[in-house]
């Protein structure tokens, strides 16, 4: 590998070394370090920096990664200097002590970043690129290098050093700049320390690195956004004064251990990087805040008490050309910065999802004081490794290219992605405890394969593309799929690899997660290919911060199941053939004290699915065509942490006392859960803008019952145009409410013939399924029930919904058909003054 | 969306009884049965047990006996006719034991199950469906919405509906897709 700077000018930079212990004081020290202070005096050297380089670049194998226009100054002042003391000193033990502190908020400041094929020749300055960064600070802090000898450290006798390091970041703003739009962390303060943190080379001669004690805490008062070209890197409008409009706060708190291991060379050529990592995440807390004041106002969301594992073997870096310049020309984007790896294990367990607390509440719950909102416990096992999906094969690997959306700039970055999720032998899942009921949606498989692009876009049209405020998030031909095996109940053992020995139950739909985005979410599988942009601007709808989307995304040659088999046959309810465009204007997400609550001015979207097949998604037997066309103004949805709770199956009462007695059955479903509220309001339609409320089914198409039968050629049963309205066919304020309250709670499963069942357990007609302490289970008869019995029924997913409306108004219900014309069934169908409470648990099949 | 999807995945269950050939399967066809997986629903479905969303001069809560509480369903065959009407649709209905999976057929049947050979959608019936005071009024109405049209609106009631008690339903429901 190669290194190249060229310096445009070296600024003047004002060294004072002072030989006074009078100045060492910058910072209160540990009492660690002081134990080793034995009155020496040190050294101490102010710094004045404004250092400026034209193009410092990294190349290897020919290819490099070109930093321009690399900039050290003072942060309100490009022409200023950086100023920075530092303290050196030497403890009696031999340690050296580096004291630091700024004496100004600096600017660290990269202008492009680019990739070039020459050495020694410079891209034109219109060449694409991934943009700019900036980063401002006033740090303090210490290292200590410890004298430990010359000989070997650690277990992986290592040549090298042992350094304490320790230090505060405030005043700090971390951005992102492409076409003059800037995305910025703004109000950052970080504090780190790394006792006994280890650098050296192993006898291998790898480049080691090892952080044993490695602690961070990360606050971020603002998540800012600027379309104004003339602002870099302020929180007010330099033009009109004004605070640049917000995403909110952010907070992190990360306790962990790590081991790096860097070898020369990459995956092609003989130069380049691979990289080893092992890393234990003691403790992480991550929470993002909706205009808050760090105390009693404003809400939170995030994870709390994050523990686990992340595993990376054999990552590559290397500077490449495009892989598309053999296969697809016009994919090629040029040389871009390659990751790949062999595999990647990561285990996560975050012990509360929270929605809806604020600060005090979480600070006052970690410190052991309290309660939170909480959903429950959340863990992910994913496995990225090489593997076959449907046959296909898929490897995981990154090349990070300059340029984004060819219509948003030169600026910009696309990340042409190949990634590949193993989870056949249930490698990776997902895992979901409520009030110590556990789910296990397992043996998830996934893998993607396409561009990504992220630029900082504004609101405006540039070569015939609408871009709208905020980062952009682009998808061009990014195919992608994902399924899971079955869903996997049980009690909470505090192992979730215990969950892996249950049986497996038919995986489906999680309800609540309609419309919008969400249409296509919390499916057992999903594939197809995506094409559009997801843009997540500034402010919400309540209050000041928070986030707001514009998107249109588009999904073609679409499979997707809404249920599937647990027995590992993939056979299920599948709309095959799916083709789903989704238009989202303006819709805003907050935090409140009711949890994340999401509003859209505006949506609309067509679902076309060309069979409805049950069994298999290729060949099973078809329903015909289905078309979903949806229409929705001023439509709210809210996710709530809590579930049902205390429940009157199968009768109604306030106490379990009453229930009984009205021939129910008392359920306590616990404080922990999810709940799901909607309220959609349909409009009518704008034929013209494609915007409207339909369901149409086809049916007896031209070639019906091949693989490609020819939509718009058959019979057609059309619901047309069906809007909400307050019962008076005028005003729609209170739209089609839906709440759904989803737990993993215990059932009540009775068997329904005498004899054995499909695993050979025997009992009689009406027995109790009982759970056993090994997850097999046992049929008791109802007299005979303990009160151990019924704490042990089988776990499963109860669903709680309540659809209220009070009106819901098809204009027209009519056939028709290319040929034979059309005839309307029904002038008008209006459904009025609806409340329907469903309760439902379900459980495996035996 | 996907909630529309459920109904109206409702609806095609029901409108697909018209297409769907429903037969009890014998021993000899559960032989042919393989694969089974799916799942063992139980609960309740309570319509407007105190009532609906909507507060005026026709409907209101439960406790008021002077209005309907139920759900209301309006429709128009003919354009600007009358209209045919489900009224004051209340009560629940709970269950245990309905049970959701597929079936490979791939025999019995007369010999269509060898040329079906494929999967179908089988709801096993629960035991027992117990009827809580559900109820509805068959009607035929001039106008399809009552309220704000007091001075105008008429309605004829030809009967009401009410069931009560256990409903005992056995075997499966088979869906067969034939478009």
């Amino acid at each position: 590998m190669v290194f190249a700077i060229q310096l445009r000018c070296l600024a003047a930079a004002l060294i004072a070394v002072l030989c006074s212990a009078a100045n060492a004081e910058l910072r209160a020290m540990e009492d660690e370090a002081l134990s080793g202070v034995s009155g020496q005096a040190g050294i101490t050297l102010d710094l004045e920096a404004n250092v400026g380089i034209e193009e410092a670049a990294y190349f290897e194998d020919g290819n490099g990664i070109a930093l321009q226009g690399v900039r050290l100054a003072s942060s309100i002042d490009p022409d200023g200097y950086a100023e920075f003391r530092m303290l050196f000193d030497i403890l009696a033990d031999g340690s050296l002590v580096i004291d630091y502190k700024s004496g100004n908020v600096a600017r660290f400041e990269i202008e492009e970043i680019r990739f070039v094929d020459t050495p020694g020749i410079s891209p034109l300055s219109e060449a694409p690129s991934i943009g700019g960064l900036f980063f401002d600070f006033d740090i303090g802090g210490s290292a200590q290098i410890r004298n430990t000898g010359n000989g070997l450290i650690g277990p992986s006798s290592v040549v090298g050093g042992i350094y304490d390091i320790d230090f505060l970041i405030t005043q700090g703003r971390l951005g992102y700049r492409t076409n003059g739009n800037e995305f910025f962390l703004d109000g950052m303060s970080l504090a780190v320390r790394s006792y006994g943190s280890v650098v050296g080379a192993t006898a291998a001669g790898e480049l080691a690195v090892d952080l044993p004690n490695f602690l961070a805490e990360l606050s971020v008062d603002a998540i800012r956004f600027s379309d104004n070209p003339n602002n870099h890197g302020v929180s007010n409008d330099v033009d009109t004064g004004s605070e640049l409009p917000s995403y909110g706060s952010l907070w992190a708190s990360l306790d962990l251990t790590t081991s790096w291991r860097a070898l020369a060379a990459g995956r092609v050529g003989t130069q380049g990087l691979t990289i080893n990592s092992q890393t234990t995440i003691n403790s992480l807390d991550l929470a993002w805040g909706d205009d808050t004041d760090w105390g009693a106002i404003g809400y939170w969301a995030g994870v709390l008490g994050v523990t686990g594992q992340i595993d990376v073997t054999s990552l590559t870096v290397d500077v490449l050309e495009d892989p598309d310049a053999l296969t697809d020309p016009a994919k090629d984007y040029g040389v871009g910065l390659a990751l790949a790896f062999e595999s990647v294990r990561v285990g996560l367990y975050a012990q509360d999802l929270v929605l809806g607390d604020t600060k005090l509440d979480i600070d006052s719950y970690l410190s052991g004081a309290g309660s939170v909102s909480s959903i429950g416990s959340v863990g992910v096992n994913l496995f990225f490794a090489d593997a076959l999906y449907d046959g296909r094969s898929y490897t995981n690997s990154f090349y990070l290219q300059s340029g984004g959306n060819a219509a948003a700039g030169y600026q910009g970055l696309r990340l042409d992605t190949q990634m590949s999720v193993v989870g056949a032998g249930n490698e990776s899942n997902f895992v979901y405890v409520d009030n110590g009921n556990a789910l296990m949606m397992s043996e998830f498989q996934a893998y993607a394969d396409g561009d990504l692009t992220l630029d900082i876009t504004a609101q405006g049209v540039l070569l015939g593309t609408e871009f709208y405020d905020g980062l952009r998030v682009g998808f061009e031909d990014f195919a992608f799929g994902y399924r899971f095996g079955g869903f996997k109940t049980g009690a909470d053992t505090g192992d979730i690899d215990d969950l892996k020995s249950r049986e497996s139950q038919a995986a489906r739909s999680i309800p609540g997660f309609g419309g919008g985005l969400f249409g296509l979410a919390g499916q057992p599988s999903l594939e197809g290919i995506l094409n559009g942009h997801i843009t997540l601007g500034p402010g919400g709808n309540v209050g000041q911060e928070g986030i707001t989307v514009n998107s249109d995304i588009s999904l073609t040659q679409g499979e997707m199941a809404t249920y599937l088999e647990g027995d590992g046959s993939f056979r299920g309810m599948w709309l095959s053939g799916l083709n789903y465009d989704v238009h989202l204007r303006d819709m805003m997400l907050d935090v409140t004290d009711q949890g994340l609550r999401i509003y859209e001015s505006e949506s609309w979207s067509k679902m076309d699915v060309t069979d409805f097949r049950i069994g298999d998604r290729v060949s099973g037997a078809s329903f015909g065509r289905l078309m979903f066309e949806t229409y929705e103004v001023g439509s709210v949805r809210t996710i709530s942490a809590g579930g049902a709770g205390q429940v009157c199956v199968g009768g109604t009462g306030a106490d379990q006392a009453a229930c009984g007695a009205d021939g129910g059955r008392w359920e306590d479903r616990g404080d922990q859960g999810l709940t799901i509220s909607s309220e959609r309001h349909f409009k009518q339609s704008i034929e013209a803008e494609g915007k409207r409320n339909r369901f149409t089914w086809e049916t007896g198409r031209n070639l019906e019952g091949t693989a490609t039968p020819e939509n718009g050629t058959g019979l057609q049963l059309v619901f047309d145009n069906f809007t909400t309205n307050d019962g008076d066919g005028i005003t729609d304020d209170y739209g089609f409410r839906t709440d759904y309250n989803i737990d993993i709670a215990q059932a009540y499963v009775v068997k329904k013939t005498d004899g054995a069942d499909s695993n050979g357990v025997t009992g009689n007609k009406g027995d109790v399924k009982v759970m056993n302490g090994d997850g097999s289970y046992r049929y008791e008869a109802p007299s005979s029930l303990t009160p151990a019995d019924l704490s042990s029924l089988p776990v499963g997913i109860a669903t709680r919904s309540r659809t209220h409306f009070k009106e819901l108004d098809f204009e027209s219900v009519r056939l028709g058909h290319p040929v034979g014309g059309e005839s309307t069934l029904l002038y008008g169908l209006k459904l009025q003054n609806f409340d329907v409470t469903t309760d439902i648990t379900t459980t495996p099949l035996n | 969306m996907l909630y529309l999807v459920r109904v109206f995945g409702v609806l095609f269950l029901g409108c697909s009884s018209v297409f769907a050939e429903m037969a009890s399967i014998d021993d000899a066809a559960l032989s042919e049965v393989t694969g089974q997986s799916g799942v063992y629903l139980t609960g309740e479905i309570s319509i407007n047990e105190e009532g609906g969303p909507l507060n005026d001069d026709y409907f209101g809560s439960c406790i008021d006996v002077t209005k309907v509480c139920g759900a209301r369903i309006a429709l128009q065959t003919q354009q600007d006719g009358g209209w045919f009407v489900l009224d004051n649709i209340q009560g629940s209905i709970a269950f245990e034991g309905l049970t959701f999976q597929l079936r490979a057929i791939n025999s019995g049947f007369g010999g269509d199950g060898l040329l079906f050979n494929r999967d179908v959608i089988e709801i096993g019936l629960p035991e027992t469906l117990k009827f809580d005071e559900f109820q509805y009024t068959v009607a035929t109405s001039n106008s399809e919405r009552p309220a704000g049209a007091a001075s105008t609106f008429k309605q004829v009631d030809f009967m009401t509906v009410e069931i009560g008690g256990e409903v005992t339903l056995e075997g499966n429901l088979l869906v067969f897709p034939t478009p």
